[in-house]
């Protein structure tokens, strides 16, 4: 039985006055796909930007409770957030190249994490072929990355988050922009990258979550109302208001 | 609001409903020409080929809507349940034509003890597959618990029949038509419990076996 990677323990969010998420409980097990759904506002979104502690960024923004990344609660007091973004990538619902060549959006964290110059090339490399697009961008990397479609940018974004070596891989909606095609190509990549990485995904997409992921929470208005085996929750949920989301009989 | 997905999934139960009623007129027929010696096969056949075509109907429309809607929960386990309910309704029909052709093939024959232990277990095979439409019909899955109680008698009243009929030294014919007769009820209600788990399936999402 493998050990959990993130550990989610009584952890509530506020934005101002409003409470967002309540008392989340979650326990996500390394190298695997844990999927997140539920309707819009649910906080799913926010739980996932807590990982990161990206939300931090808001200035409203509170917290109690705790998160642990292999044991370590992320919001203890001492903790260094640019080495926790390090070790926790993110890929956001639009794909958002930096406006510089291919090369460069993947050089462009580890240089400033200090990795030399002489190894960047082999970061690009590994970090392109980590997201299944360098046998299609090897011999342009110099262009522009807006050149690149939809789906190769999002693939993009999704090496860009490789190239810093992190062990968890945070997904907002990573697909909601691309067509179908380069939907299942990222799909594709999802199942490939949890041999070596966590994935955490956020989705309003059912049959993407039922297709790549091992487990599926279900949130609604900020609380996490089931969290079980992916087959278990869309063949059998055991909550009502799951059963109801899934089947499209909500509200 | 009906989503279209309950219109369709309405549709294909009004199918079963229509190929549970045509295979229990058609299970009737049967063991009245099995009584009465009568050869109502041609009659017999045409329905269990209707039947057969309408468990066509329900795999295609079931199938249609998975691709169409991508189904999740109780949506998915009732349309999964309806096929194999399809292929167990059109196992009725099949059985019931099989029981009419046995005059059509062997002609009439002399009673192995009035027949009259075929007729019980005519009655209890009946009260199964009516039984079993019923659940199909209301999504009762209760009733699984009284059905599996009837289809035990059928088992049980086969297996006597069994017995008496490898003892018996009456007119060949007689025991030919009587043992396939006990056997294909018995079979019609084991499809009658398969029904049962499918609908206790579908409604609940726990798999319960009967068998």
């Amino acid at each position: 039985m493998k050990s959990n990677k993130i550990k989610v323990e009584e952890f509530n969010h506020w934005y101002g006055d409003n409470h967002v998420l309540k008392n989340i409980n979650m326990d996500i097990k390394p190298n695997i796909v844990t999927a997140i759904m539920g309707p819009s506002g649910c906080g799913k979104s926010t739980l996932l930007r807590s990982i990161n502690r990206i939300n931090d960024l808001i200035p409203i923004s509170k917290t109690s409770g705790s998160i642990y990344i292999d044991g370590e609660d992320i919001f203890q007091e001492n903790i260094d957030v640019y080495e926790l973004r390090k070790r926790v990538g993110m890929v956001f619902q639009k794909p958002n190249p930096f406006p510089m060549s291919i090369y460069d959006n993947i050089a462009y964290a580890p240089k400033l994490h200090g990795v030399p110059n002489d190894e960047l090339e082999k970061v690009v490399e590994k970090s392109l072929r980590g997201a299944a697009l360098w046998d299609e961008v090897k011999d342009r990397l110099e262009d522009s990355a807006f050149g690149l479609s939809g789906g190769q940018q999002q693939r993009l974004c999704i090496a860009r988050a490789l190239s810093i070596n992190p062990d968890i891989i945070l997904m907002d909606e990573p697909c909601s922009a691309l067509d179908p095609i380069a939907t299942t190509k990222i799909e594709t990549l999802m199942r490939e990258l949890k041999e070596d990485y966590t994935v955490i995904l956020v989705t309003h997409n059912l049959q993407q979550a039922a297709r790549v992921s091992e487990m599926t929470a279900f949130m609604y208005l900020g609380e996490m109302l089931e969290f079980d085996i992916t087959r278990d929750i869309f063949e059998n949920p055991s909550n009502t208001l799951t059963e109801n989301y899934i089947t499209g009989k909500f509200g | 609001m009906s989503r279209p997905l309950d219109v369709g999934i309405s549709q294909i139960k009004g199918l079963l409903m229509k190929m549970g009623k045509l295979a229990m007129d058609s299970t009737k027929l049967a063991l009245e020409d099995f009584h009465n010696r009568e050869d109502n096969y041609a009659q017999n056949k045409m329905w269990s080929n209707t039947i057969q075509i309408l468990a066509e109907e329900v795999e295609d429309q079931a199938t249609e809507l998975i691709a169409l809607h991508q189904p999740m929960a109780s949506d998915l386990r009732i349309l999964k349940a309806y096929i194999k309910i399809a292929y167990d309704v059109e196992r009725y029909g099949r059985y019931a034509m099989d029981i009419s052709e046995i005059i059509h093939l062997i002609g009439e024959w002399e009673p192995i003890n009035n027949d009259l232990t075929v007729k019980e277990l005519g009655e209890s095979a009946l009260h199964v597959m009516e039984m079993s439409l019923e659940m199909v019909n209301t999504m009762n899955e209760t009733m699984i618990f009284e059905l599996s109680k009837v289809e035990t008698n059928t088992d049980d009243l086969y297996f006597d029949n069994m017995r008496k009929l490898s003892e018996c030294k009456g007119d060949p014919k007689g025991i030919v038509a009587n043992l396939l007769t006990i056997r294909y009820l018995e079979r019609l209600a084991d499809h009658g419990s398969y029904i049962a788990e499918s609908i206790s399936y579908a409604a609940t999402g726990k798999r319960i076996s009967i068998r």
